[in-house]
C-alpha cells in the first residue's frame, strides 16, 4: 500500500488489488479516527484529509465490508453521441452491431466523483475502449452517457467535460430535492437498455 | 426568518457555508469560502462562529436592504464593521471578498455546490437575527504578504516539476482555476486511475496547462496532480485575477 503526501494535511494511499466494496469499507472505518476530517474514495485509492499533521497509521484499521444490498437501475440509452461515429470507427462495427453487443451490459458503480453524482462505472468492453479526449467539451449536456478508457459514465448535470460522448438518457440522475440527490451509489449496477 | 433583500447582486456572489465532507461519497464537493481566514475574520467581527455562513463575492460586491438594523462585517484585506439598514459594497479592493452579518446567513438549499447559483436581484436572504455585542470590533487594514508566489508540496502523484510561473487565464472560478504556464512542462500521461482532489489539488493537463482546484472542486480527477498547494497558502488562490502572474514555488 504505497502512501503519498497530497499537501501537508492529507495522505494518498493506493491499493492495487482492493475491490471497491473493501476500499469503501476502509474508508469508512478511517472516518471514524477522531483526527481524520474526510476520506474518500478514488478509483484504487483513497485520499485521507487530517485537521492536522498526517499520521499514516489511521490507515492500518480493521474494516468489514459493508452488507447494504445494492441496487439493480435499468437504464434506457439513446445511442446518438458526438462521438459514436468515431467508436463505430474504431471498433469497426456498425450501429447495429454494437447496440446487439452492448445492449443488457451490466456496469458497476465503483466510486462517484467529478461532478455530483456523476458514478464511474465499471464494466465497459476493452474492445469498445476511446481514450479520454484530449481536449475538454466546455459543455456537456446532463444525461450524456460517455466512455473513457475501460470506465463509462452519465453526466448527470450539465458541466464540462472530456468523455467520449456516445448516447443520452432521460433518467433523473440526479435531483438536489431528493433524498439522496444521486440515482446511482457506489456498489449500484446499472443495466444499459438501448433504445433502438 | 428574513433578513436582507438583495436590490443589486454584485458580479457574482454568492452564499458560502463551513466545508462540508459528508457528501463526497455522493460525489458532492465540500464547498467552503475560499479564504478561510478572510471569513473567519469578517464573521468575528459581528459575533458569529468562524464558520458562520456568509456572503462570498468577487470584484464587485453586492447592495443589500436588511429588514432591521443589523451588524455587517466586509473584508477584502480590510475590515469594515457597521451597524446598517442597507449597504452597497460596490468594487472590492481585491479580487474576492467576505460579508458576514450578525446572526449568519441560512446555507442555499440545495446547496450552492449541487445546484450552482448565484445572487441576484429580488432575492431575499434568511437567517436568525441576533443582537451583536454591544461593544463594535475595530475595523482597519489587515496587511498580508503578497499573493503572487504560492508555496507547493510534490505529490501526491510522483512527476518531474520544478518551481515554475504562470499567467492567470480568465477561466478560474470557484471550481477551479486554470494557469498557463510560461516554460513548457514535461509531458503528463493522459490516462490514469482518477484519485480523489482536494481544494489546493494541482492538476497538469494534456494539453499544457495547470488547473489548481478551487473550494468546489470535482471530488476526483484523472489527471496527473503533480504539486498540491501548503494549507496555510490557500487564501491566496482567492485573490488569483486574470491576466496575473504567478510563481509556484516547489
Amino acid at each position: 500500500m504505497p502512501i503519498a503526501a497530497a499537501g501537508d494535511r492529507a495522505l494518498l494511499a493506493t491499493f492495487d488489488d482492493a475491490s471497491p466494496a473493501m476500499l469503501r469499507a476502509r474508508a469508512a472505518a478511517v472516518r471514524r479516527d477522531a483526527s481524520v476530517v474526510a476520506c474518500v474514495v478514488g478509483h484504487s485509492s483513497l485520499l485521507v484529509v487530517f485537521r492536522d499533521t498526517p499520521n499514516a497509521d489511521v490507515l492500518s484499521v480493521d474494516a468489514e465490508e459493508s452488507i447494504d444490498p445494492p441496487h439493480e437501475h435499468r437504464i434506457e440509452v439513446v445511442f446518438d453521441g458526438a462521438d459514436l461515429g468515431e467508436l463505430l470507427a474504431h471498433a469497426e462495427l456498425t450501429r447495429d452491431e454494437l447496440l446487439a453487443r452492448i445492449d443488457g451490459l451490466k456496469l458497476v458503480a465503483r466510486y462517484l466523483g467529478f461532478r455530483a453524482g456523476f458514478a464511474y462505472l465499471d464494466g465497459w468492453p476493452s474492445e469498445l475502449a476511446l481514450p479520454r479526449r484530449a481536449t475538454s467539451r466546455t459543455r456537456v449536456p446532463r444525461g450524456s452517457f460517455a466512455i473513457a478508457g475501460e470506465m463509462a459514465g452519465f453526466y448527470p448535470v450539465d458541466s464540462p467535460g472530456g468523455w467520449n460522448l456516445i448516447g443520452r438518457t432521460d433518467a433523473e440522475l440526479w435531483n438536489p430535492e431528493r433524498e439522496p440527490p444521486n440515482l446511482f451509489a457506489p456498489g449500484d449496477t446499472i443495466v444499459i437498455h438501448a433504445n433502438r | 426568518m428574513q433578513i436582507a433583500e438583495v436590490i443589486s447582486p454584485g458580479q457574482l456572489t454568492t452564499i458560502v457555508a463551513r466545508r462540508d465532507w459528508s457528501r463526497a461519497e455522493h460525489g458532492v464537493t465540500p464547498g467552503g469560502p475560499f479564504d478561510v481566514e478572510a471569513a473567519a475574520i469578517a464573521n468575528r467581527a459581528c459575533g458569529n462562529a468562524d464558520d458562520a455562513t456568509l456572503l462570498e463575492c468577487v470584484l464587485v460586491g453586492p447592495r443589500l436592504r436588511f429588514a432591521s438594523r443589523t451588524r455587517v462585517a466586509i473584508f477584502d484585506g480590510e475590515l469594515c464593521v457597521d451597524d446598517v439598514d442597507e449597504i452597497d459594497v460596490g468594487r472590492l479592493r481585491g479580487f474576492r471578498a467576505w460579508i458576514a452579518m450578525a446572526g449568519g446567513v441560512d446555507a442555499m438549499v440545495p446547496r450552492y455546490a449541487e445546484a450552482p447559483r448565484v445572487l441576484r436581484r429580488g432575492d431575499v436572504l434568511s437567517g436568525r437575527t441576533i443582537s451583536p455585542p454591544s461593544v463594535k470590533k475595530e475595523g482597519g487594514l489587515i496587511v498580508r504578504p503578497p499573493h503572487e508566489e504560492i508555496h507547493v508540496l510534490r505529490g501526491p502523484h510522483k512527476a518531474e516539476f520544478q518551481t515554475i510561473d504562470c499567467e492567470v487565464t480568465a477561466q478560474l472560478d470557484r471550481v477551479g482555476i486554470r494557469l498557463k504556464p510560461l516554460s513548457e512542462l514535461p509531458p503528463a500521461p493522459t490516462t490514469l486511475p482518477s484519485i480523489p482532489m482536494q481544494f489546493g489539488t494541482i492538476q497538469q493537463h494534456a494539453d499544457g496547462s495547470l488547473v489548481i482546484m478551487g473550494p468546489d472542486h470535482p471530488v476526483t480527477g484523472g489527471y496527473l496532480q503533480p504539486v498540491t498547494v501548503l494549507s496555510p497558502e490557500l487564501w491566496k488562490l482567492a485573490q488569483l485575477a486574470p491576466g496575473e502572474r504567478v510563481r509556484l514555488l516547489v
